[in-house]
């Protein structure tokens, strides 16, 4: 099932086929290296990620990991990311994106996070690391990182159960536009958990969510306007409709719920 | 990487040389077309069709006014003659969406020598152009490619020969061939037709105009349709892929460039992972863009009445997007909604000046036409003769939901007595999930083979929309003369087509905080209390009773209606010892309450073991299929019951009239009879606690 691209001995090959063509274009005088030129930009780094993961492209996995072991932590996140997609090198993905996250890299901070909390190996699991990790990414503005760290405090994971400081990181994460975020802050309202009642801010993060079609969002909106007309926020649709799109979204969203 | 710098510099000398020669010629008329002549036209866009062909709701078998092609098609038709210089174009997400379309491609899939009903339709509506969305993955590359009748350069994607397809060009720009290393489909197309100009004294002349077209759909077809893309095709940032064909399709001769942008509008800083890259692509030197993928209006609707502009696009930044007229970073955009119920319209006026058209744009317009445009209440007519172009594919369809599920059933499976006891209509779709889980953990995650895999589901229709509004599959079904159940029952018996299985992996302290919140549906029952109780006094949320079962009934609950919530749940079971509340359980649900709904402890996306592209639904669907025969024998047993108490006044629920037979054929005691009806028609059956 999985392409063997990423083995260890295709990935030297690759990268000995690609030293020889480097070197050749090197010598037709253009000005690649990433030792002479001035630092990629993320998009640009990103853009070769996408060949690398997806065109399988051994130029771009290599061009990805000198960037990486020069110490470019988006390089080293998307690295990572690449390692983590398969058998044989994910163990080498938690080293790359500690070495990301040390860089200041937020979402490869999130990625560790992710990882302590919830490893494959159970015996990994590091509940404090998992804090740390989610935290340093939190404080930097990533939305899903500060929804896993309210989640953890929420429900007393690797400390004391505390649903107002749980629910705070859930609004800093819905501020940021976390979709997922902004579901779990609606729930806290309508329940009065951690926060006080507030129906109304209820249904305007519920359709809110819905609109960035989170699929549990999508779904109770459809609920919803199946028992009254929708008056809240800037329009109202059927509920025949909204069930409609939650359908159609369900084909892609169905690893939209982190 | 190395290549696309390369060509860049390449490509610049080229495009410089070329668009060097015109001025050669100085200026004057090129062609034989007067300077200052001037042509009005209009772009026409549609966006997510997702197979609406016909306003019509396959599950209800009803006919829907709100949506289709055949009422898009009246539109189409006025816009044309308002404007008959035109092009029209279709944004992608065609394919896939109602049942028609999974009809056509999975259940009796459409052969080559037949055209989808969808392009046969796009076909008689004489279509410019179009490009792919996301959706168009869905049912596989063999599958696209054949309807697409388009080679796509993959071994294992066979090529197709002459098969039915749409007679437009079909464009796709930032998905290639992973072994190829080539787009898919052609990266852009020149779409030359012959519009009538102005030439400056006033005469009318027939003028070539060219149009070139782009088509970018989002990275995230990797994710969503993996099992179908991954090592096959790769994906490029929508907008280095504009910007590698922006200047190509220039410099071989396009007056206009549109972008059709199978995405919206995002303001975040570009990632070439983005989902919605409309705002960055309008930066990348076209002359129009057309957006879809996010089903919103753009520009704000303009009939009386109209809905205002989504929130998401009024947050958008002022200074990059002018939500009234229609502009984004100065290019004209227009986002058609979905089903077919808007039509985008850009007219735009250009002036031919030293040898090139050049676009006037303070005469550019752009507007989202709905079906209710004239005067914001009167639906547009169905283009009467749009019907009978699908006829055969519409009936095949309805057929279809019809037609034998090839299994039987030996009984009535209802949720009239649900809340009191019967799982006639859940036990099914627990077993269903069950064997799911169970068979995706022995595949997929084998160090988890060890946990027990329960499941639950609720009633999801049972009296929440009225007193009949119940579900009852098979109510005829007896041992001597079982019931054949339809392609269509498995929506009866899992209601939502939108849900995807999803499981968790929890303690058994929040199994029962799990069944604790459940049980909140019930009031208190005070068993001193003479006066009438209602056990469920609302069925709002009836969704989320949650009834949990095991294989062969290894778990078993009782709940004790008398105590507060919170402390309901007695005698919880597993294979005949009392929960442990740091065993380790697996529980098969859905999307939803793995994500959150309804505010269990702790579900809240945290604990998700195994998230599936499968619907619910389909999973009930196929394991009806594998087993064939249902019995009752296999599905009487409940897993709980109330914790029996005498009560010194009666105790009721509301349900169906008329169903107390049903009750009885299922062995439910405590069902005693049926009283009155209430104020809203439902019937109060007397309900003894002691049963």
């Amino acid at each position: 099932m999985r392409n063997n691209c990423l083995s260890p001995r295709r990935a030297l090959i690759g990268i000995t086929a690609v030293m020889l063509c480097a070197l050749g274009f090197f010598a037709a005088g253009s000005q690649w290296s990433s030792i002479a030129s001035p630092p990629p930009a993320s998009a640009e780094i990103e853009a070769v990620a996408l060949q690398a993961r997806w065109g399988q492209s051994p130029q771009a996995q290599w061009q990805l990991r000198q960037w990486a072991e020069a110490g470019q932590a988006v390089a080293q996140r998307e690295l990572a990311t690449l390692m983590a997609s398969a058998d044989d090198t994910r163990s080498e993905a938690l080293m790359w994106y500690v070495r990301a996250a040390s860089n200041q890299d937020a979402e490869a901070a999130y990625q560790a996070g992710e990882i302590y909390r919830a490893p494959i190996h159970p015996e990994q699991r590091d509940w404090a690391k998992a804090r740390q990790y989610y935290l340093q990414a939190a404080q930097a503005g990533h939305g899903y990182a500060a929804l896993a760290l309210g989640r953890m405090i929420k429900n007393g994971e690797g400390g004391p159960a505390d649903a107002e400081t749980g629910v705070m990181w859930f609004r800093r994460a819905a501020e940021r536009g976390n979709a997922q975020a902004k579901f779990l802050l609606a729930n806290a309202y309508a329940s009065g958990e951690g926060v006080a009642k507030d129906m109304d801010k209820y249904y305007q993060l519920l359709e809110e969510s819905a609109e960035q079609h989170f699929p549990p969002a999508m779904h109770e909106l459809a609920l919803l306007a199946e028992q009254r007309s929708v008056t809240h926020g800037a329009h109202a649709e059927s509920a025949s409709h909204l069930f409609k799109e939650a359908e159609e979204e369900r084909r892609n969203r169905w690893q939209q719920i982190r | 990487m190395l290549r696309y710098k390369t060509r860049t510099r390449t490509t610049l000398l080229v495009t410089t040389l070329a668009a060097a020669l015109p001025l050669l010629n100085g200026c004057g008329s090129s062609g034989g077309i007067a300077e200052g002549t001037t042509v009005q036209l209009a772009l026409l866009e549609t966006t997510d069709l997702h197979s609406n062909v016909l306003g019509y709701n396959y599950y209800s078998l009803s006919a829907d006014t709100t949506v289709g092609m055949d009422r898009t098609a009246t539109l189409i038709t006025s816009a044309r003659s308002e404007n008959p210089n035109n092009v029209l174009l279709d944004d992608g997400d065609v394919i896939q969406g109602t049942l028609l379309g999974d009809y056509q491609a999975v259940a009796s899939p459409v052969p080559c020598s037949d055209t989808l009903a969808v392009h046969k339709a796009m076909n008689a509506l004489k279509f410019d152009g179009g490009g792919m969305g996301n959706h168009e993955f869905n049912y596989g590359l063999t599958f696209l490619s054949q309807v697409t009748n388009r080679d796509f350069g993959i071994t294992s994607v066979p090529k197709p020969n002459g098969c039915g397809s749409p007679t437009f060009p079909l464009v796709l720009t930032n998905v290639s061939g992973v072994a190829s290393q080539k787009p898919i489909f052609d990266p852009y197309k020149i779409i030359t037709k012959t519009f009538s100009a102005v030439a400056p004294g006033g005469s009318t002349v027939q003028v070539p105009i060219k149009i070139g077209i782009m088509s970018f759909v989002p990275p995230q077809i990797m994710s969503w349709d993996a099992k179908n893309l991954t090592g096959l095709v790769s994906v490029d940032g929508p907008v280095e892929s504009a910007k590698k064909y922006v200047p190509e399709i220039r410099s071989n001769g396009a007056d206009l460039v549109v972008a059709l942008s199978h995405g919206g509008l995002d303001a975040s800083a570009y990632s070439p992972n983005m989902e919605n890259a409309g705002l960055y692509l309008s930066q990348t030197g076209i002359d129009a863009l057309l957006l879809g993928h996010a089903h919103l209006i753009f520009p704000q609707a303009k009939e009386t009445g109209g809905p205002a502009i989504d929130p998401s696009i009024k947050a958008l930044p002022a200074s990059q997007v002018d939500y009234v007229n229609g502009f984004v970073n100065g290019v004209p955009a227009v986002m058609a909604q979905s089903w077919g119920r808007r039509l985008g319209i850009i007219k735009m006026t250009l002036k031919y000046q030293g040898g090139k058209w050049v676009v006037q744009k303070d005469k550019t317009t752009t507007e989202a036409r709905g079906f209710k445009y004239t005067d914001g209440k009167t639906n547009v007519a169905a283009d009467p003769t749009f019907a009978p172009l699908v006829a055969k594919e519409h009936d095949a369809t309805i057929a279809y939901a019809q037609q034998p599920l090839g299994a039987t059933t030996d009984f009535e499976m209802s949720a009239f007595f649900a809340l009191v006891g019967d799982v006639s209509a859940i036990q099914i779709v627990n077993q269903a999930q069950i064997d799911y889980v169970k068979t995706y953990i022995a595949k997929a995650l084998p160090a988890k083979a060890g946990i027990p895999v329960i499941s639950c589901s609720a009633p999801f229709k049972a009296g929440r929309n009225g007193p009949t509004d119940f579900t009852d599959v098979t109510p005829s079904a007896t041992s001597s003369n079982p019931a054949s159940l339809q392609v269509r029952n498995p929506g009866d018996l899992y209601l939502y087509s939108n849900n995807n299985v999803q499981a968790v992996q929890i303690k058994g302290a929040d199994l029962k905080n799990w069944l604790e919140t459940s049980a909140k549906q019930f009031a208190q029952i005070d068993p001193t209390s003479t006066a009438e109780q209602d056990l469920v006094p609302s069925y709002a949320t009836i969704y989320n009773y949650d009834v949990f079962y095991a294989e062969n009934n290894a778990l078993t609950y009782q709940i004790d209606v008398t105590q507060p919530i919170g402390s309901r749940i007695v005698h919880l079971m597993y294979a005949g010892a009392a929960v442990d509340p740091n065993a380790d359980f697996i529980v098969a649900t859905n999307d939803y309450r793995a994500g959150g709904g309804g505010n269990f402890p702790g579900i809240d996306g945290s604990k998700t073991i195994i998230k599936s592209p499968d619907a619910n639904q389909t999973v009930v669907s196929n394991y009806l299929r594998s087993i064939k025969v249902v019995t009752r024998a296999g599905n009487d047993t409940p897993s709980w019951s109330f914790a029996k108490v005498t009560t010194a006044g009666p105790v009721i629920l509301r349900s169906q009239s008329g169903k107390l037979a049903v009750a009885q054929a299922l062995g439910l005691a405590r069902v005693t009879a049926e009283g009155a009806q209430d104020a809203s028609g439902y019937a109060k059956y007397a309900i003894d606690l002691s049963k």
